[in-house]
């Protein structure tokens, strides 16, 4: 009964864990995987904008370095500008004499070492004066031809020229050419200055950026002019108007900065920052590793921070579903291990929550049902104890016979050593010779109403031949799953051997009392060697009359009687047939040689004798047995006499 | 409950929007404030509208971006002849002006004798002017640079080796665009005839449409359009004779795109705010400024598969050596 039970309910079990997903496990999984999801996901984020933020910051710390070099550069250059500027704005400057303008110049290279060569051209290009520092040349040769001179005073415009090496010194230097002015204020020449660019070296060694960054100056032709690698001795300017890079490092404004392959063929975050007075760039390089140095240190922080606090969070979300999900898994299991018929589960309910609550009152509820089963147990156990101790054999069967369920007698007795269960009853316990009509006589028994008593002999396990009584009650079940036959068996062998043996007995003395009555209703009691009385007491029937007739004669050829005294006065009533038979037994006593004397007859027996018609003349009859066996005496007495004589 | 938290980050957000706005709209009024009590004032004269789709008009953009930049205060006058130039100057400079400008080869006197007279006062002429070496200086382009690049364009394009170059008024400036032109062209083929053609005006369309024609009747099978809107002329001509034009100072590829190569692009604003830089640092000097391909302030406009593209990759060289000044220009 237990496994119908469970088995049932414990495929549907399975069945549903097959297809949907537990509810702890849900929670175990989708708690840890929402937190860790949640987190991840603002971490992501949170990263990716303080990524963007940092990468923006490094940009603008890089532009900031380029612009501040930029910035740097300009201002000395401009310094110089100034000087020429200043000399430009003269008024007349071409129409002052010579040593003036000599002084004027000389003032210059002593105001800024780095103007190399100062001269004044006129507006044929001639030299009007040039003035050196000591130790350098000063210009001899006229300029009439140079591009600069005629930018400067054929276009009225300031003039920049292009970065030379001066083979002599090996330093760079750069020309710059200024219209000047008549004492009218119009154009009438050009100031011509060489600047030696030494400068611009340490400006660029100066500017740091960061640890392996670099700064350089292009100038407008794309020639490094200054480099931080570059090697202050170098004889040939290097041209970078090859480079890939180029177009992005020679902009005339300010280029926000971007990756590329820079100056040393390695990747760089670069930006670029006009020098506005000579239309050069001063470019700022810093390699990504060193750029990207700080990120990935940041990035490493806060992913570690983040796989920290995710770990943590998971941690944090396995303990608080282990809080619901170990409650609800020891409640399932042992509502599982309960369904499997073990009822002594109990789960802690120690929390004061919802889910302690409910494992309190499955507690409770396993509690009840335990008691339950337990009274349901004992009053079994009773029924099984009285049933087994009945010694009654209680079999169910199922309505084709076969044997659902035997009890411990049944199976003792036919000595099944398994269970009986799904033979059929008849080949169990009946004997071969009757089962063929117990299986017919059992195809009704579904049928009937009430309870079928048959008697049929077992084959008992040593061999012995039982009778059993059995008594089959059809039970209907209430699901209409089919109906079952409780049939009960009391061995009656014993029974009906002991009712045959008290028949027998019985017999026995009814036959005994039957002859001894029979003695004494026809009592023959010798008086003498011949004579025998027989005093009859009660009616005659037709019965006793014979008997008083066999026993009369039998008496009398025993005893060798001569004469048999018959009283009769114990009869009340004598009809005709008794009457006839008095007179055939006096006539078969004659036969055989001797007298019968009726005595006793009373007054209405010899009323009824006469008013029949029937003849008495051949009995010889006496009025009372004293006086009767007088009689019978005397003449005895008599003939022995005649004998003797 | 459920609800307030939303209401909270709701609020929070929308604080943080307005807080936003808040910045924005502060930052954007402090500008003008500044400006007023900044008082940087740069004034403009023009000879036409400041809506002409033209000369005028890119000099209004270029006082709107000082305007913007700098956050100077602006003024200007539309439509001044050449006669009213110094009396208008004169006007701006007296109302305390700091940068007046005149803008236009035609307002050069003018400038001139205004600039002399109210000697704090910083002027410019938007034109080739080599300054009056003390308040007066000049923005230009460096027009050698965008004529000689046109010319070469005109070179590669011509097949019957004429090509016209028609301009407005003959100021130096359009001169020395006309020179480089043919310098440009006969540097692609020294035996291209260049026509050179002045309108006498910068608005006369009927002239402009004779001349237009009487150069393509004489053989110009590319024309250099450089005559402010009146050049619409030349383009409708051009396009009517399966001819090609040339357009000057901004992208006009639309008026023709069947004949337009290309537009010499001037940014006439970029020229101005360098100038108003230079005089609000106290740096404006008597003399000549000029900016051109490298400064950004002046380029040519594509060319909408007008060229073969071994034609632009010529052309691109040429530019390139321009800018890098290994094609030095010189007069």
């Amino acid at each position: 009964m237990k496994q119908q039970m469970s088995e049932p309910t414990g495929t549907s079990q399975r069945g549903q864990r097959r297809w949907s997903i537990s509810i702890a496990v849900q929670l175990r999984y989708g708690l840890v995987a929402l937190v860790g999801l949640a987190l991840l996901i603002t971490g992501g984020v949170l990263i990716y904008v303080s990524f963007q933020a940092q990468l923006v910051q490094v940009q603008t710390a890089q532009e900031a370095r380029s612009r501040q070099a930029a910035g740097d550069i300009d201002n000395y250059m401009d310094d110089l500008h100034r000087g020429l500027n200043y000399l430009a704005r003269v008024r007349g400057l071409t129409d002052l004499p010579q040593a003036t303008q000599q002084r004027f110049l000389e003032a210059l290279t002593r105001h800024n070492d780095a103007y190399e060569q100062l001269t004044l051209l006129d507006q044929s290009g001639q030299v009007v004066v040039s003035v050196a520092p000591p130790g350098l040349e000063p210009l001899r040769t006229s300029q009439a031809a140079s591009p600069l001179f005629q930018q400067a005073v054929l276009q009225q415009e300031d003039a920049v020229g292009a970065v030379e090496i001066d083979q002599a010194s090996g330093a760079q230097t750069l020309l710059l050419a200024v219209p000047v002015r008549s004492e009218q204020d119009e154009v009438a020449g050009a100031l011509l200055a060489r600047i030696n660019l030494n400068f611009l070296g340490f400006v660029v060694a100066q500017t740091n950026v960061g640890t392996t960054g670099y700064v350089y100056i292009v100038d407008n032709r794309g020639v490094l002019v200054a480099a931080k690698t570059r090697r202050a001795d170098a004889r040939t300017l290097e041209d970078l108007s090859d480079r890939p890079f180029f177009p992005r490092i020679t902009s005339a404004i300010a280029v926000p900065p971007a990756t590329y392959i820079g100056l040393n063929s390695q990747e760089v975050l670069g930006s670029t920052a006009p020098i506005r007075s000579l239309g050069w760039n001063v470019v700022v390089e810093l390699p990504t590793s060193e750029v990207y140095a700080v990120l990935y240190r940041m990035l490493w922080v806060m992913g570690a921070a983040l796989l920290i606090t995710v770990l943590l969070a998971v941690a944090l979300g396995i303990l608080y579903a282990r809080q619901i999900v170990m409650p609800l898994q020891r409640l399932t299991n042992a509502a599982e291990s309960i369904s499997a018929g073990n009822l002594a589960v109990t789960v802690p309910a120690r929390r004061r929550n919802e889910l302690g609550v409910l494992g309190a009152a499955f507690n409770h509820m396993t509690t009840q049902v335990r008691n339950l089963i337990e009274t349901l147990q004992r009053e079994r156990n009773l029924t099984a104890v009285v049933l087994d101790s009945a010694g009654a054999m209680m079999v169910m069967l199922d309505q084709h016979g076969r044997i659902l369920h035997s009890n411990h007698t049944s199976e003792q007795l036919v000595g099944a050593e398994d269970s009986l269960e799904g033979q059929l009853f008849w080949e169990v316990f009946i004997v071969p010779a009757e089962a063929d009509a117990f299986r017919q006589a059992f195809a009704h028994i579904p049928t009937s109403q009430t309870p079928q008593s048959f008697e049929n002999h077992l084959l008992r396990a040593d061999g012995q031949e039982r009778l059993i009584a059995w008594n089959h009650t059809v039970l209907h079940n209430k699901d209409d799953a089919g109906l079952s036959i409780i049939s009960s068996g009391l061995d009656i062998t014993e029974r009906k051997r002991a009712e045959e043996q008290r028949a027998h007995i019985q017999a026995q003395i009814i036959s005994a009392q039957a002859a001894t009555l029979a003695e004494l209703s026809t009592p023959l009691i010798p008086i003498s060697d011949s004579v025998m009385v027989m005093p009859l007491i009660g009616a005659l029937d037709e019965q006793r009359t014979q008997l008083v007739m066999e026993t009369l004669l039998h008496g009398l050829e025993a005893n060798h009687a001569r004469i048999v005294v018959l009283d009769i006065t114990g009869v009340p009533i004598i009809d005709t047939y008794v009457a006839n038979m008095l007179i055939q037994t006096a006539q078969a006593v004659r036969l055989l040689g001797a007298e019968i004397v009726l005595t006793g007859i009373r007054p209405e027996v010899a009323q009824t004798l006469v008013g029949l018609g029937i003849d008495l003349s051949t009995i010889t009859s006496s009025g009372t047995l004293q006086s009767g066996i007088a009689a019978v005496l005397s003449r005895n007495t008599a003939r022995l006499r005649q004998r003797a004589n | 409950m459920d609800r307030q938290p939303r209401v909270w980050i709701l609020g929070l957000i929308i604080s943080v929007l307005l807080a936003g706005c808040g910045t924005a709209d502060t930052s954007n009024s402090a500008t003008p404030a500044a400006s007023s009590a900044g008082a940087f004032k740069v004034a403009m004269i023009l000879p036409g509208t400041i809506d002409d789709k033209a000369w005028s008009q890119a000099g209004y953009e270029g006082l709107k971006l000082i305007q913007d930049e700098l956050g100077a205060t602006i003024a200007y006058s539309e439509n001044v002849a050449d006669a009213a130039a110094e009396q208008a100057l004169r006007t701006y400079a007296e109302q305390g002006y700091n940068f007046i400008v005149a803008h236009g080869g035609q307002y050069i006197q003018p400038a001139e004798a205004a600039a002399a007279a109210y000697p704090r006062t910083k002027f410019a002429v938007v034109a080739s002017y080599p300054g009056n070496n003390a308040n007066l200086g000049a923005l230009s382009f460096r027009d050698s640079e965008i004529g000689y690049l046109a010319g070469v364009v005109a070179g590669l394009k011509t097949t019957s080796n004429t090509i016209a170059f028609i301009g407005g008024e003959e100021y130096p400036h359009t001169k020395e665009e006309a020179t480089f032109f043919e310098r440009g062209a006969h540097a692609i083929n020294p035996n291209i005839k260049v026509n050179v053609a002045w309108v006498g005006s910068w608005s006369d369309r009927e002239r402009t449409r004779v001349i237009a024609q009487q150069q393509v009747d004489a053989g110009a099978d590319v024309l250099l359009a450089n005559v402010n809107e009146a050049s619409q002329e030349i383009f409708a001509i051009a396009q009517q004779t399966q001819h090609y034009a040339i357009a000057w100072s901004w992208d006009q590829h639309e008026l023709a795109p069947a004949a337009i190569l290309t537009s010499a692009v001037q940014e006439t604003p970029v020229l101005l705010l360098r100038g108003a830089t230079l005089v609000q640092q106290g740096r404006w000097e008597g003399k000549q400024y000029k900016f051109g391909l490298r400064d950004g302030a002046q380029s040519l406009a594509p060319f909408y598969n007008m060229l073969t593209s071994d034609e632009e990759t010529r052309v691109k060289a040429v530019q390139n050596d321009i800018v890098t000044g290994k094609l030095v220009l010189a007069p």
